[in-house]
């Protein structure tokens, strides 16, 4: 394939006159040369034959899976190989992960942070997609992707100054927990209204197209977001402008209490890919070696060919959608048991990992009491830590202070000092 | 665009097309299809495009193709644009323009007449101007691309095809501060957009009445140029804000609050905010003219403010009962004298001691004299003349009134800056 750059965002030539049908033999099928008629978008055959286009295909998109669920890989299976260091890498990761949310989890329901959000069962989606992507592919993420920055080099500690909102937080204690943004590395702050993000990577995507670099952009959304208008927009967007975004949708079948039965009926959403015009996959989430295997493909057919590409990464969200939310209430619990357990992403991959000899339980043991000591630690430093002074409740609204906000700072600063004992004494002034 | 290569414009049909009132003619043809983007129909999304491309370093322009479809974008606008530096602890900046056309146009019905400054004004971190003429247009969005904050350009359908000869070098205009665009003493009206040109035609009219408006035009719409609007006030005394927007939540209504809390001292009447109604904009061409503030009702709005009763009137130094008049008094008003005296506040000994008190003012005065120091008088001092009528009975004690009309002594007067229409 050429290696192409566009100067120019104007809309290719419209594809060659699709052929109506391809498989029923006894459709009368006329010859596309002689009877094919021309309209705005471009030519297309006709067919005298009134025929639907089913709503459902016969079979569901099949997803691209390489190991079963034993951790075997399936015979027949291609997939990018993955070696020692990187394959343990990504494993350690994923444990830290899990081991994280578990604890956040924990510290939220003892009342230390306020929520948290966590990503258990999405594991391999979080850390292998990190893997198989480079460090300047910028992420625009929905909320539950803490994997990319774990992979990327996010310390725990800087993980807990988010959540407690501390002085060291890099967002300055002004978000929810888990909306964690940072600049160095490429990793944009997360809002918290869903899909919002889809618009602006066709956004981020133009500007790499300017600047020519070879990079893309990643954009997630959950099951859930595809129903957003901005899905359809971004999505969109992206194809008409050919601009390199990598759309991952994770399908975890929960909104909350939404399953997708109730979100969409179509095959889920690898198939609203062709109708954007934009090249899909489906593969099976809690399969690492897969996720890396497509993220991989992906991500060189977007940059290459300057398009946009769409992954559907099927999975289950193990845990609550968040500390608000007790999904035993909706769904029953044998389920829940089932995916933790039988369908974990991490066995799964242990077992591969532990069986090319890479990996052992003594270092599963240690690695996870290691984990936990950090992060425990990294939760005390960041309990002890002050929180943001009164100024950063005023900067960054504007490049500088605009006289009405020096005016409610100072207001504010005034009443603080009448009332000093009603005034918390852990925020410094 | 050609100082900047950063700069970067996204609309609807902006490129070829030039955009739908011709902004964005010739840019395509200049400096290629990629940076001047025509976009799908999906103003959330190019907003929210604008916003991603902001965050890694452009500096993109949005146009809306009209304001009210902005509304689409709001969520990006409020939630992202004006959001996003803060809640990232200042990491990522969003320096992007979002402009397009608003108000309300001829006969464009209710969808394309919105105006949107009333719903954005809540909006931290974003600043929203509003430009009026050629000059102030280009500067303003020279001021706004330059800027490191969004900032959101309210310009006017009906203003396009403005003619103005312009300064050749270049220029830019600082996005917080008012214009003044005719200096004067009576009364300080503050306008902008569209509203400055109806304004403009009644200050002709006021003029030849004999009043001086002082007329601004505020330009910055978040946040208020307070310095230049506070600077007239301690002036003039007296505010008329004429604008577009509805009457509720509207700019007028946020202005009104805000002069009233740091200017209050210095007013001698409510402030009046000429609005348009609480009604979506009409297509019948009699109807939406009516919603809209015309010059007429600026004129007569001037007019009545300028005889609001509410007179204060500021102490004179060494003045006896620190109002400059003595008990017993006579004050006459050229407004014939009724509802004057007891319309008195009662603030300041006005209205209690000496004035109405005193009973003084009698109604229906035979030819009611007020001589208009205001225009020699230092402003802000009001003086009040008395002369007394012949027809007075002194009250007791109150000194022997005066044979005959001796020059005027200087004690209070109050002024209107009106030139009386009798003597």
């Amino acid at each position: 394939m050429v290696f192409r750059r566009f100067e120019s965002a104007r809309a290719g030539e419209a594809e060659e006159a699709v052929t109506y049908s391809t498989s029923d033999d006894d459709d009368e099928i006329y010859d596309a040369e002689n009877k094919a008629i021309d309209f705005p978008g471009g030519r297309v055959a006709f067919t005298p034959q009134i025929k639907f286009i089913s709503e459902s295909p016969d079979k569901r998109i099949p997803c691209y899976r390489v190991l079963d669920d034993d951790g075997y890989p399936i015979a027949g299976s291609t997939y990018e190989q993955v070696d020692k260091e990187t394959a343990v890498k990504m494993y350690k990761s994923m444990v830290t992960l899990q081991i994280m949310d578990t604890i956040f989890y924990e510290a939220q329901r003892q009342g230390r942070i306020s929520f948290y959000l966590t990503s258990m069962g999405e594991e391999a989606i979080n850390i292998a997609t990190a893997a198989a992507l480079s460090f300047d592919d910028i992420i625009l993420p929905q909320y539950r992707e803490p994997g990319i920055l774990l992979w990327r080099g996010f310390t725990l500690q800087e993980f807990a100054n988010q959540c407690f909102g501390t002085k060291d937080d890099y967002g300055k204690g002004r978000q929810m927990p888990i909306h964690y943004g940072s600049k160095q590395h490429n990793f944009f702050t997360i809002s918290s209204p869903i899909a919002t993000q889809l618009p602006q990577a066709a956004g981020v995507a133009y500007s790499l197209k300017m600047d020519n670099k070879e990079a893309c952009v990643v954009a997630f959304t959950g099951d859930g977001g595809t129903s957003e208008g901005d899905f359809h927009a971004g999505m969109n967007f992206a194809a008409v402008m050919e601009a390199p975004v990598l759309f991952i949708c994770r399908n975890n079948g929960w909104a909350i209490s939404t399953p997708v039965s109730e979100q969409f009926r179509s095959d889920g959403v690898v198939v609203k890919g062709q109708a954007y015009g934009i090249r899909s996959i489906r593969v099976d989430g809690n399969d690492t070696l897969a996720v890396y295997s497509a993220i991989r493909a992906a991500r060189e057919m977007v940059i290459r060919e300057q398009k946009p590409v769409l992954v559907e990464a099927l999975t289950y969200r193990v845990g609550h959608h968040s500390t608000s939310d007790d999904s035993t209430k909706y769904r029953p619990l044998d389920e829940i048991e089932h995916w933790k357990t039988a369908r974990s992403p991490l066995a799964r991959f242990r077992k591969w990992v532990q069986r090319n000899g890479w990996w052992n339980d003594e270092g599963e043991t240690e690695l996870r009491g290691s984990i936990r000591k950090q992060l425990l630690n990294a939760i005390q430093v960041a309990e002890k830590t002050e929180k943001p002074s009164l100024e950063d409740l005023f900067t960054d609204v504007y490049d500088n202070l605009p006289l009405n906000l020096h005016e409610q700072e100072k207001s504010l600063r005034e009443t603080i000092k009448r009332h000093q004992k009603d005034f918390p004494s852990d925020v410094p002034v | 665009m050609d100082r900047d290569p950063r700069v970067c414009v996204f609309g609807e049909d902006v490129g070829h097309y030039g955009g739908s009132y011709k902004v964005t003619k010739g840019l395509a043809e200049k400096y290629g299809d990629l940076r001047v983007l025509d976009t799908p129909i999906a103003e959330n999304s190019f907003t929210g495009m604008a916003v991603g491309a902001a965050m890694t370093g452009l500096r993109p322009i949005v146009e809306g193709m009209n304001m009210g479809f902005l509304l689409l974008a709001f969520n990006q606008i409020s939630d992202n644009c004006g959001m996003l530096h803060y809640t990232s602890g200042g990491q990522f900046t969003i320096p992007t323009v979002i402009r397009g056309p608003g108000g309300v146009g001829r006969q464009l019905g209710a969808e394309h007449s919105q105006r949107l400054e009333s719903y954005f004004q809540s909006i931290p971190g974003i600043q929203m101007v509003a430009c009026s003429t050629p000059y102030n247009a280009k500067g303003l969005m020279k001021a706004a691309i330059r800027s490191e904050n969004p900032v959101v350009l309210f310009e006017h359908v009906l203003l396009y095809n403005l003619k103005e000869r312009i300064p050749d070098e270049e220029y830019v205009l600082s996005l917080e501060e008012a214009e003044m665009v005719r200096p004067g003493e009576h009364v300080t009206i503050l306008t902008y957009s569209r509203m400055r040109y109806h304004v403009m035609q009644a200050a002709k009219t006021l003029v030849n009445k004999g009043y001086d408006p002082e007329v601004i035009d505020i330009r910055s719409l978040k946040p208020f140029d307070l310095y230049t609007i506070g600077n007239s006030i301690k002036k003039t005394h007296r505010v008329l804000i004429v604008e577009e927007c509805m009457r509720t939540g509207g700019i007028g209504a946020s202005l009104t609050a805000a002069i009233n809390e740091n200017f209050h001292d210095y007013l001698d009447a409510q402030i009046v905010c000429l609005s348009s109604q609480d009604v979506p904009t009409p297509y019948a061409g009699t109807l939406e003219e009516w919603t809209v503030v015309q010059p007429p009702q600026i004129v007569a709005a001037v007019e009545q403010l300028l005889q609001n009763p509410f007179v204060r009137a500021t102490p004179i130094k060494g003045a006896g009962l620190g109002l400059g008049v003595r008990v017993g008094q006579k004050v006459i008003s050229n407004q014939g004298g009724l509802g004057w005296a007891g319309g008195g506040r009662g603030k300041e000994g006005l209205g209690g001691l000496g004035w109405a008190g005193g009973g003084r003012v009698k109604e229906g005065l035979e030819k009611p004299f007020l001589h208009t120091a205001g225009l020699d008088a230092p402003h802000g001092v009001h003086q009040m003349y008395i002369r007394p009528s012949p027809m007075e009975r002194a009250s007791p004690g109150a000194p022997e009134p005066r044979a005959s009309p001796a020059p005027p002594e200087p004690c209070l007067v109050v002024s209107n800056g009106r030139a009386p229409e009798w003597n």
